[in-house]
């Protein structure tokens, strides 16, 4: 079998994706040690969700400088009320998430983030550069094609809700479409994101019982 | 509720999104204790959410890990009135780094291999073509200097001077026949042994030409030669062609008494 760079690179760069990911036992252990105030829990929890975080922050608040503040008032935030976080109420991720996004929202509230980047906000082509962020992001770690498997009309509803913390309705007054519509995307994009996850798995393991088993 | 109902309800996907109100997260709670299958559902929706999240990482600029830790750690100690509080993560500061680190050093180990192995290949089967052409050119050579014998025996042999001269057996040897090739334009002289027995061991067939009753070497045949086409040096008026058998390596002389073949030009 004769390796070539097209082959090789996507199982290369989805291994190295699938190394970031905690799973489930990872993320409760570290959950109880922030909760008894070890400090060396923060500074793992940087290493493996400081990059999907700051991708997030970066989305709503759309500048660098502001979202380096953001992240780290974020982080602040998850030492200080670490002890508060409740694992029967969702994952750890789930929650750090939220004090992201909300701290992100928070200051585009403001009045100084409000003068700085009205134009923007009001700029009709919003949408446009959400994909591009989108795009450029997932560059980053050679992904964009489990992202492209969801159509973007899903996509967006999950990043409106998921990422910038609208609720359905608020969905509903952003596209102007009906929240029947709204719920039954949100469903959908759910079911999808899990199959497509599920296949994507699959394939990786495919994939590596290929490289290693086929040499020669 | 029943199951199906609430399965179609879609509250499951609006919880796991963070979208239920208090009484609507209860009420999903009490399916999820109830039906361990619903747990795993909205447990692999999470965690396909999470994945996707992923996907959106961005590396914030290198120095923010620091900076975000020594501020963590400046909060401590104005709130425990500066007690040193060495913790393990102000170790871990360059875990980040150190995480990609050896990440990329298994990328690249892993891709090195691969093209070592795959260079490693070619390599051989380089080599392997190379062996091979080698020996091709060799045999086109040989071919080709065959073919070149070939031709121009075959031209002299065409030649309208080339005369044939037939040797016939004497008394020792009635059977044994071969034929000489002569031609007196081109000065060109073959032998063709038809059927001379073979030589014992330490004996040699040699050729003489009768020149005015003088017996001149014209060379010998060659042991292994076999039935082959075999040049002779030229001598000018032959009168017979006569073939001795001679100790290997041949003589000055004819023994005469070992004469087996002979003819008149």
């Amino acid at each position: 079998m004769i390796y070539s760079y097209d082959r090789v690179y996507p199982v290369v760069k989805v291994i190295t994706f699938y190394f970031l990911i905690m799973d489930e036992q990872d993320q409760r252990n570290i959950a109880e040690r922030l909760m008894a105030g070890e400090k060396s829990a923060i500074s793992e929890l940087y290493d493996h969700y400081g990059p999907v975080l700051y991708g997030i922050i970066l989305k709503i608040v759309r500048s660098e400088a502001i979202a380096e503040d953001v992240l780290q008032e974020s982080f602040i935030k998850i030492w200080q009320n670490g002890s508060a976080y409740d694992p029967a109420r969702g994952t750890l991720f789930t929650w750090m998430l939220n004090i992201a996004r909300n701290t992100a929202i928070d200051k585009t509230r403001s009045s100084a983030f409000r003068r700085t980047t009205r134009s923007q906000l009001l700029d009709p082509r919003v949408h446009e550069k959400w994909d591009q962020d989108t795009q450029r992001s997932t560059d980053n770690i050679g992904l964009k094609k489990i992202v492209d498997n969801l159509e973007s009309k899903y996509q967006l509803v999950i990043e409106l809700i998921y990422f910038q913390g609208y609720t359905q309705r608020e969905v509903q007054e952003y596209l102007g479409i009906p929240l029947g519509t709204v719920k039954s995307r949100t469903r959908i994009a759910l079911r999808k994101l899990r199959q497509i996850f599920e296949e994507q798995r699959i394939v990786i393991i495919v994939f590596l019982i290929q490289t290693f088993t086929l040499q020669g | 509720m029943d199951k199906e109902h609430f399965l179609s309800s879609g509250l499951l996907e609006q919880y796991v999104l963070g979208l239920t109100d208090p009484e609507e997260t209860r009420e999903v709670e009490r399916h999820l204790e109830a039906f361990p299958e619903l747990k795993k559902e909205a447990d692999a929706m999470r965690k396909a959410l999470e994945q996707y999240a992923m996907q959106h990482s961005i590396p914030p600029p290198p120095h923010m890990k620091s900076k975000i830790l020594s501020e963590i750690e400046g909060l401590d100690e104005s709130k425990t009135g500066g007690a040193p509080s060495q913790a393990r993560g102000g170790n871990r500061s360059g875990g980040w780094i150190l995480t990609l680190t050896i990440l990329s050093t298994l990328a690249l180990g892993f891709l090195s291999t691969m093209l070592y192995q795959q260079e490693r290949q070619n390599l051989q089967a380089y080599k392997e073509i190379k062996a091979e052409y080698a020996l091709f050119r060799e045999r086109c050579e040989e071919d080709k200097q065959q073919l070149q014998e070939a031709q121009t025996l075959y031209a002299f042999l065409r030649h309208a001077e080339t005369q044939p001269v037939e040797l016939s057996g004497t008394k020792i040897s009635p059977s044994a026949r071969a034929i000489v090739y002569w031609n007196e334009q081109t000065k060109g002289v073959f032998i063709n042994p038809v059927s001379l027995p073979a030589p014992p061991p330490g004996k040699q067939y040699q050729i003489w030409a009768d020149v005015e009753g003088e017996m001149i070497n014209m060379g010998l045949i060659p042991k292994d030669g076999g039935r082959e086409l075999h040049a002779l040096r030229f001598i000018e008026n032959p009168e017979s062609f006569n073939i001795t058998l001679e100790p290997e390596g041949g003589s000055e002389e004819p023994t005469v008494e070992q004469l087996f073949v002979n003819g008149k030009v």
